[in-house]
């Protein structure tokens, strides 16, 4: 059984990014596990109703990434050590999103310690394999 | 062709239940001789009648609702656009749609001949066709399946037509109805006119007992029509369907301007073409039928056969002198013994009876004055309808007697007023002649010619004379005169007092009223007539030359004698004056030139001329029908009668004798 | 994802046409890319259907062209048709034949026929291949014309609004087969549509027709990323508004509402103190914002 993975239509971003990021999450939670099969472009794009060509470009990316790999004639499947982004990939990526989640934390009006404390809770809850509290947060 | 194929399968498989309801229907015709009302014809003929008459209904309302329905019905109700999607050539959605409507409704045709058939044998509709006018016998049985199938297809293309202009329902729809209304209206009246003038009779001259097999002149151009309708209609069709594909309003713009961009330039080249078949020239007749000289004066009506017009029998008022000439239609009912055109005495006035435009079976009185330069023929108030036998035109010109419809009728022309009509039954004469006689008589001479040269020769001719007297309305008839042994012409003088009674072997004066016998002017080989002035020119031939004398009408007595000696033929020309008389002769060789004289009573003067502008033309031997009319004048024979004219060049010697 | 051929599978130029007086489509040029997914969104009457005629060559344009496959529709309308499969708004089959019997006189027409995908198609729809056409119900019309567009094995896939009428589960039949045709095959897709939820999840480029006119023409990414809706708590901020150009201006009771094509935050921060809550929009209220009012069709 396929984990969950969701789109929104309001969100601004490209649904082939909301896919990478999706299975990113699900591996970086653990959820997918190493190893284990990935959805093929078909079923996925099935599943999600989207263009398969989204999600053929998301699986690219993130095989390109490295999270990903194929082996031909089997499927796509979790890389066995999903190795660490490049320093200044990893940087640059982690100061976006960064921005991102404190602008949405200014515009929600919540005060420093507020938006610090729901990180941590956000990071303590990945780790300990629960995505509940974050799913309930969206 | 795949996607033809395919279209064209498509439409019969969907619509095979036509096929099974016309072999149902086709069981109808078995139970027709058991019908109350069916005459007592053999049971298979009933059968194999009906059949073919449920057949051909059928088949032409089957055309009618599947052309109409099987392409328009689809493009209204916004299905045609599934063959628009599909890799379908447009010509063949066209094509194979209509071409399934048109082989459903013939298939239909034949299945329901079936039951019938198998019952009777097959029926055979050229037997059906052979009581139908000439030119279908012809046809065969092919020709009937071929002329079966393209009304079909007429009806298909047609019924596709109105199908896709009802339904679009655009105000193109008014340019349709006026270019319909146009298109039929000027086929159906050229069509008419040229069934009227004779384009639909056969030439019995051309084709002797074969014409039957034939077709007409308005056959062929009927076929012409329908296969030019069909053309446009498939045309537009197939236009509308590739220009304007699955928009029935475009399509719609696409068929009318197809349509009646060939239709009405068609229409035109029809009306054109009547026009000019009803304008023919002198020149174009090929044939004369009958010529008819004017008393006085140099007029002749004539009529004949002209060039590439069927059985038309275009007549012309002819003015030998000047070459003038004025067409009239007296020659399209006109037969070969009895023409329909009469002179008055003085030959100012002459007056004929034409076939109506609009109703063809009356005949309409058309007079016109000769005297007056430049008149036109004037139609009169006098119409007559029904079968007529007998036609006069009194001395004046003013007066008309008709034998109609076993009515002995009088009357007026300038006030088509009715002066007298009894009955008067002349179905037992064969040849009648109407003559006004003075003092408001009116007389009818008949005679009955024999058909066969052996009887002519042992038995007498019946002659009869009757005579209406206008005062008193009171008919008197002289039936069974004593006439002489063999077929026998009568002609009468212009005042009606006196005739003449010509047979093969005597020639009599006669009576005009009682017929009786007043004097015997010669023996065989003597041939008479009246000078207008109402004097009798005798001819006579002897070993080295003519004989040409001048008679006393009352008595027979002789005033002037010419002998021409060489002359073999002499014909009287015509009377310019009290004094003169002029004739034309000829040698006697058959190729001898003819010659015009002026014969001075008085003075016993033969002058040579005036020459006419007219050429030497060849006769096809002595006592033949008229021959030709050239380019410049006529040339006509008939020596019968000997009253006729015509034409020479040459002088010939002319030896004059003046008797007294 | 095949290579991009030097013309393109659907190219369209200046196409204008006219219904008397009326101007139905306004000099509309737009191209779809090989294997490309077009969605062509507009109100009822904006001239989709008439650009779709026009697409197969069942209209003549007052002017422009449209070429298929790299040759003019018009003309060589039926042997580029080989290798479109059509899906129409209306269904338009004969409604006396049964789907069998519509597919049997279609797989003549074609070069190739997929005659066992037709059948495993009406299956998994649930749609007898025995019943007369007409007596199916609108969304098996719609499946049926599916199943037949995609059995010729097409090289570009046209549809004219194919979910319209349809409920929530045959639309999303129809998407599957379009999804799995997609990812097999990678057919071009030309789809007009009033069904903005599917057309947002596949399409790559949007088209929106108003009034005949093409008033946009977007790859669906950037599309999403420069359209925001502002939400001002108060009403005076018309000066505010004014500088950020709006496409959509509407007054709510809490204050007023606007959405703005070209979203730059540092703009917004530059035209004034007043901090508006910043919000992104789905393709439908893209299309509203364009389009001026709600859809109500197709739902």
């Amino acid at each position: 059984m396929p984990p969950p993975l969701r789109i929104d239509p309001r969100d601004a971003r490209p649904i082939w990014r909301q896919i990478e990021e999706g299975v990113q999450h699900l591996v970086a939670r653990g959820a997918l596990a190493s190893g284990s099969a990935v959805p093929s472009v078909r079923d996925l794009a099935r599943d999600l109703q989207v263009n398969p060509a989204t999600v053929f470009k998301a699986y690219q990316r993130l095989t390109d990434a490295g999270v990903l790999t194929v082996r031909r004639g089997e499927g796509t499947f979790v890389a066995a050590a999903p190795p660490p982004m490049s320093g200044t990939g990893r940087s640059d990526r982690l100061k976006e999103e960064a921005v991102r989640y404190a602008s949405l934390a200014v515009t929600l009006g919540a005060s420093r310690d507020e938006a610090v404390a729901s990180l941590e809770a956000a990071w303590r809850s990945l780790k300990d394999g629960n995505g509940k509290a974050e799913r309930e947060e969206e | 062709m795949r996607g033809f194929l395919a279209v064209f399968e498509r439409e019969i498989v969907e619509r095979w239940l036509l096929l099974v309801a016309a072999l149902a229907l086709g069981i109808v015709p078995l139970a027709a001789p058991l019908l109350p009302g069916m005459p007592a014809a053999p049971p298979s003929v009933a059968r194999s009648g009906a059949a073919l008459g449920l057949a051909l209904i059928a088949s032409l309302l089957l055309a009618l609702l599947l052309g109409g329905s099987v392409i328009a019905r689809d493009l209204a109700e916004g299905r045609l656009s599934f063959y628009f999607a599909r890799p379908l050539p447009a010509a063949a959605i066209w094509a194979g749609k209509l071409a399934a409507a048109t082989v459903l409704a013939a298939a239909a045709g034949l299945l329901v001949l079936l039951p019938a058939s198998l019952f009777g044998g097959i029926p055979d509709p050229s037997g059906y066709w052979g009581s139908m006018p000439s030119g279908g016998a012809a046809l065969g049985m092919p020709g009937l399946t071929a002329l079966w199938l393209t009304a079909l297809l007429l009806v298909v293309t047609a019924a596709h037509a109105g199908g896709v202009i009802l339904r679009s329902w655009s105000s193109w729809l008014l340019l349709d109805l006026a270019a319909v209304s146009v298109t039929v209206a000027v086929a159906w009246t050229c069509l008419r006119n040229l069934g009227r003038d004779g384009a639909g009779v056969l030439q019995w001259e051309r084709y002797g007992p074969s014409a039957s097999l034939r077709f007409t002149l308005l056959q062929y151009v009927e076929v012409a029509v329908a296969l030019v309708a069909l053309l446009a209609l498939a045309a537009a069709g197939a236009a509308q369907v590739s220009r304007g594909r699955t928009d029935l309003r475009r399509g719609h713009r696409v068929l009318a301007l197809v349509l009646w961009g060939t239709l009405l330039p068609a229409a035109l080249a029809l009306a054109g073409y009547t026009r000019w078949f009803e304008s023919p020239l002198p020149a174009d007749l090929v044939s004369l039928h009958r010529v008819v000289p004017s008393p006085a004066g140099a007029w002749l009506a004539l009529y004949g056969q002209a060039a590439h017009r069927g059985g038309y029998r275009p007549g012309f008022l002819l003015d030998i002198g000047t070459g003038r000439f004025i067409r009239a239609d007296f020659g399209l009912r006109s037969s070969m013994r009895s023409s329909l055109v009469r002179f008055s005495a003085d030959g100012r006035h002459v007056v004929w009876l034409e076939p109506d435009r609009s109703n063809p079976a009356d005949l309409n009185l058309v007079t016109l004055d000769l005297g007056r330069r430049g008149a036109r023929p004037r139609p009169t108030q006098i119409s007559l309808k029904g079968s007529l036998s007998s036609f006069g035109l009194s001395p004046d010109g003013r007066d008309v007697a008709v034998v109609l419809n076993e009515r002995l009728t009088v009357m007026e022309i300038p006030s088509g007023r009715l002066l007298a009509s009894v009955p008067f039954l002349s179905a037992f004469h064969v040849e009648e002649t109407l003559a006004f006689a003075g003092s408001g008589r009116v007389r009818l001479y008949g005679l009955d010619p024999f058909w066969s040269p052996q009887v002519a020769r042992s038995h007498r001719m019946s002659f009869s004379v009757s005579e209406l007297d206008l005062a008193t309305g009171k008919l008197t008839s002289a039936q069974r005169i004593e006439t002489v042994k063999g077929n026998v012409s009568w002609t009468l003088s212009p005042s009606a007092e006196r005739g003449l009674l010509h047979s093969q072997s005597v020639l009599e004066l006669r009576d005009g009223a009682t017929g009786a016998p007043i004097a015997s002017l010669g023996g065989e080989g003597a041939r008479g007539s009246f000078l207008p002035d109402g004097r009798i020119a005798l001819l006579g031939r002897d070993g080295e030359g003519s004989d040409f004398r001048i008679l006393d009408a009352r008595d027979g007595a002789e005033q002037h004698r010419f002998h021409l000696s060489g002359v073999h033929t002499v014909l009287v020309a015509d009377q310019p004056g009290p004094d003169e008389v002029r004739v034309v002769t000829r040698g006697p060789a058959g190729t001898s030139p003819w010659q015009l004289w002026t014969l001075r009573l008085s003075t016993g003067e033969a002058l040579p001329g005036p020459h006419l502008a007219l050429s030497t033309l060849p006769f096809e031997g002595a006592g033949a029908w008229p021959k030709r009319l050239g380019r410049d004048g006529v040339v006509w024979f008939d020596p019968w009668s000997a009253r006729e004219v015509v034409v020479l060049s040459a002088a010939v010697p002319i030896r004059q004798d003046v008797v007294k | 994802m095949s290579a991009i051929d030097s013309t393109p599978p659907i190219l369209v130029e200046g196409l204008t046409v006219r219904y008397g007086e009326r101007l139905a489509l306004d000099s509309v040029s737009l191209a779809v890319a090989e294997g490309a997914v077009y969605a062509l969104l507009g109100r009822n009457g904006a001239g989709k259907s008439s650009l779709v005629r026009c697409l197969l060559g069942e209209q003549r344009p007052a002017a422009g062209r449209v070429s298929l496959l790299g040759r003019d529709v018009w003309t060589k309308r039926a042997s580029i048709l080989t290798q479109v499969g059509v899906v129409p708004e209306e269904p338009d089959m004969p409604p006396a034949m049964t789907p069998r019997q519509i597919a049997r006189f279609c797989s003549r027409l074609y070069p190739s026929w997929d005659k066992a995908g037709v059948e495993a198609r009406l299956k998994r729809f649930g749609v007898s291949g025995d019943v007369p056409f007409a007596r199916l119900s609108k969304g098996q019309k719609g499946q049926v014309a599916l199943a037949l567009a995609l059995a010729s094995v097409p090289r570009l896939l046209v549809l004219d609004d194919p979910t319209l009428g349809l409920d929530a589960v045959a639309r999303k039949t129809v998407f599957e087969e379009l999804i799995g045709e997609l990812a097999d095959r990678g057919t071009t897709v030309f789809i007009a549509t009033h069904d903005l939820a599917g057309a947002e999840r596949i399409a790559d480029r949007v088209g929106v027709l108003r009034q005949g006119r093409l008033v946009l023409d977007e790859e669906m990414e950037t599309l999403k990323l420069r359209f925001r809706r502002l939400s001002f708590p108060a009403a005076e901020r018309e000066v505010q508004l004014a500088a950020l150009a709006p496409v959509a201006v509407a007054s709510r009771g809490w204050g007023v509402e606007a959405v703005v094509a070209r979203y730059d935050p540092e703009r917004l921060a530059a035209t004034g103190p007043d901090e508006p809550e910043v919000s992104t929009l789905t393709l439908e209220e893209i299309f509203i914002a364009l389009t001026g009012e709600p859809e109500e069709a197709g739902r």
